[in-house]
C-alpha cells in the first residue's frame, strides 16, 4: 500500500549567511517538536515532518518515507515539490514505488545518514538511476538522507532531501537538523503504534469480556432446561403436579435464554449505532403486564393495580414485555418484601411503575444506573451483564418513550415507564 | 435405599427445585437453603452428611459459605457447583478441601456425593 501526499509551497528565500540560521534552526526544531507531539495519526505525523524538514534546511525536494514491517512493498510517503518542480507534482510514489533496490535502501540497512552531491550520487556503485522512471521522477541535485529508527534498533523508514535552495550543497549543519527531525519522526510513530495497540487490545478484551459474560449467563437456564429434560425422560412415573411445575419451569428457562440472547443481539446493535429491532402498533397494555407478573408469580408476590378505563398505547408488545421483565427481574433480585405495579394515564402518556420495598438507591448511584455494564451492589454473584437497564431504556426511548426512576435509600425504588397513548 | 442427608443451596428457585428433583430421585434426602445464611441454618437443624452450594449467591458466595460450615465444625464432604468455573475458583476450592462441578455436569452430581462419602473422592 503507497500512499502520497503532495505538498507545494515557495519556500522563503534563503538568507546569505547561514551562520545566523543556527538559532532560527533550533527555534525550527523545538516548534517542530511541538506540532509533531500533537499529531495523532501516522498520515499527519509524515506530513508535517516532511514540510518542517523542507522548511528548515531549505530543500525543493523532500520525501518521507515509512514502512511497514521491513517490508518495501508496503510504505507510505509524504512528499514535498517546491514551485522549481511544479511540472512534478504528479510525480506520485505509487507510481515509482521503493522496492528496497535504490542507494536509499543503504541508509535504512545501516541506520545512517548520508550526504552525496550530484556527482557522488550518481557515481556511486548503489546508484541506479530512475531506470523505467526516469521520465516522471523529477531531476535531482544532491542528496541528504537520515533514517528513522524505532526503539529497539530496527529501521522505520526515511527522510530524503534533494536540491537546496540556495543552490549550494548540503552540509554537516543540514545533516545534524535532519537526523534531529528522522528522530523526532521515529518517537512520534513509535508513539502511535503503541496507542493503536492498546486501542486494538482494549476492544479485544471488550469483545471477550461480553462474550464470556453472556456464555456465563447462558449456563444456568442451559443447565436447567437440561436437567428437567433428562428427569421427564427418565421418569415416566413423575407425579403429575410434578410434572406440571417441570414443564412451567422449561418454559421459564427456555424465555430467560431467549432474553439474554436478546440482550445480546441488541447490544451488538446498539454498539454498531444500528437501529433496534422494534415495531410499535396499539397494543393493550394490562395483557402485557398481567403477562410478565405470571412469569414472576412463583418468586415474589406482585401486586398489580390497572386504572379504569386505561386506553391502549403505541408500544411493541414484545418490547413492553422486554422491559417489564428486566424491570420486574431487578426488583425481584435487589429487594425483598413485595412489589407493585401500577398503571395509569397522564395526559396523552401511559404510566407503569414498578415499585419495591428494598434498600433504595443512593443519589449518587443514580446517574450511572443506565449505563453499559453497571451493576447493582452487594449482590455478591456474577450473574447479570449489567446491561438491562441500558438496553430497556434505550428499547423505550426508540419508540417514543421514557424509562426513570426515582429511588431514596431506605424508602424503595421507583421505575417509571412511560409510552404514548395510541391515537384513535 | 436411602444415601443420606444432603444440604443444597441455591439463590434460584428452579435450580433448587431441580437440584433437589435429581437428588432426591437417587436416594438423597435433600434440604434446601436459598443462600449461604440459610445454609448454615439448614446445617444446624439438620445435621447433613453432605453440602452442595452454589458459588453465585448474594451475601455469601459458595465457597465464604463452605468456609463457614467448616468453621462451625462440618466435616463432611462439600461440592462447589458453579456456571462458570475458573483457574482462580479452581484453585481456591482445592486449597479449601471442596470438589468442584460444573452446572452442566449436573447428572454426576450424585455419584460425586457417593464417592466422596465413601471415601473414594
Amino acid at each position: 500500500m503507497t500512499d502520497v501526499h503532495v505538498r507545494a509551497s515557495s519556500p522563503t528565500p534563503p538568507s546569505p549567511d547561514r551562520g545566523r540560521d543556527q538559532v532560527d534552526l533550533l527555534r525550527g526544531l523545538a516548534r517542530a517538536a511541538l506540532v509533531i507531539n500533537s499529531r495523532v495519526t501516522i498520515d499527519e505525523i509524515l506530513q508535517e515532518i516532511n514540510g518542517t524538514a523542507a522548511d528548515l534546511i531549505q530543500a525543493h525536494q523532500a520525501v518521507t518515507t515509512l514502512i511497514f514491517g521491513g517490508d518495501w512493498s508496503d510504505s507510505i510517503s509524504a512528499i514535498h515539490l517546491s514551485d522549481k518542480y511544479e511540472g512534478w507534482r504528479q510525480f506520485r510514489r505509487g507510481d515509482a514505488p521503493p522496492d528496497g533496490s535504490g542507494i536509499y535502501r543503504l541508509v535504512c540497512d545501516q541506520n545512517r545518514p548520508m550526504r552525496l552531491t550530484q556527482e557522488e550520487l550518481e557515481a556511486h556503485p548503489a546508484w541506479r538511476g530512475f531506470g523505467e522512471y526516469a521520465e516522471i521522477h523529477p531531476p535531482m541535485r544532491g542528496w541528504l538522507a537520515a533514517p528513522l529508527v524505532g526503539r529497539d534498533g530496527e529501521n522505520l523508514g526515511l527522510i530524503q532531501l534533494s536540491d537546496r535552495v540556495d543552490g549550494a550543497d548540503f552540509d554537516e549543519l543540514d545533516e545534524s537538523v535532519l537526523v534531529q527531525l528522522a528522530q523526532m519522526a521515529s518517537v512520534a510513530v513509535e508513539k502511535t503504534k503503541l496507542y493503536e495497540k492498546t486501542a486494538a487490545q482494549e476492544a479485544a478484551r471488550f469483545r471477550d469480556e461480553i462474550v464470556a459474560g453472556v456464555s456465563h449467563d447462558m449456563q444456568t437456564p442451559l443447565a436447567a432446561i437440561v436437567g428437567f429434560a433428562d428427569l421427564l425422560t427418565q421418569d415416566p412415573d413423575l407425579p403429575r403436579e410434578d410434572r406440571k411445575e417441570i414443564y412451567g419451569t422449561l418454559s421459564r428457562q427456555a424465555r430467560s435464554l431467549r432474553s439474554l440472547v436478546q440482550q445480546f443481539l441488541d447490544f451488538s446493535r446498539l454498539e454498531a449505532d444500528r437501529p433496534l429491532v422494534i415495531h410499535p402498533r396499539e397494543t393493550d397494555v394490562v395483557a402485557v403486564v398481567e403477562h410478565v407478573v405470571g412469569l414472576f408469580e412463583h418468586e415474589r408476590e406482585i401486586v398489580v393495580g390497572v386504572e379504569r378505563d386505561l386506553p391502549p398505547a403505541t408500544v411493541d408488545p414484545d418490547r413492553l414485555e422486554q422491559v417489564l421483565a428486566n424491570l420486574l427481574s431487578n426488583a425481584v433480585k435487589f429487594s425483598q418484601g413485595s412489589i407493585r405495579m401500577v398503571a395509569r394515564r397522564d395526559d396523552e402518556q401511559l404510566l407503569i411503575d414498578v415499585v419495591d420495598e428494598g434498600p433504595g438507591i443512593a443519589e449518587s448511584d443514580l446517574d450511572g444506573l443506565f449505563d453499559k455494564f453497571h451493576r447493582g451492589r452487594d449482590t455478591g454473584s456474577t450473574r447479570g451483564s449489567g446491561l438491562g437497564l441500558y438496553i430497556s431504556r434505550a428499547v423505550m426511548e426508540a419508540q417514543g418513550g421514557r424509562l426513570e426512576v426515582r429511588s431514596q435509600p431506605g424508602a424503595g425504588t421507583r421505575f417509571r415507564v412511560l409510552m404514548p397513548v395510541a391515537l384513535t | 435405599m436411602t444415601q443420606g442427608k444432603v444440604l443444597v443451596a441455591d439463590d434460584e428457585p428452579d435450580m433448587r427445585f431441580l437440584l433437589r428433583a435429581r437428588l432426591s430421585r437417587e436416594g438423597w434426602e435433600v434440604h434446601l437453603a436459598s443462600d449461604g445464611d440459610d445454609a448454615l441454618d439448614v446445617w444446624r437443624a439438620q445435621d447433613v452428611a453432605a453440602a452442595v452450594l452454589d458459588q453465585q449467591m448474594p451475601r455469601r458466595t459458595g465457597i465464604e459459605t463452605a468456609a463457614a460450615l467448616r468453621e462451625r465444625g462440618f466435616h463432611g464432604p462439600i461440592v462447589l457447583f458453579s456456571a462458570y468455573l475458573d483457574a482462580e475458583l479452581e484453585q481456591a476450592a482445592h486449597d479449601a478441601g471442596i470438589a468442584t462441578l460444573a452446572k452442566g455436569e449436573i447428572r454426576e452430581l450424585g455419584t460425586v456425593l457417593s464417592s466422596l462419602l465413601s471415601g473414594d473422592g
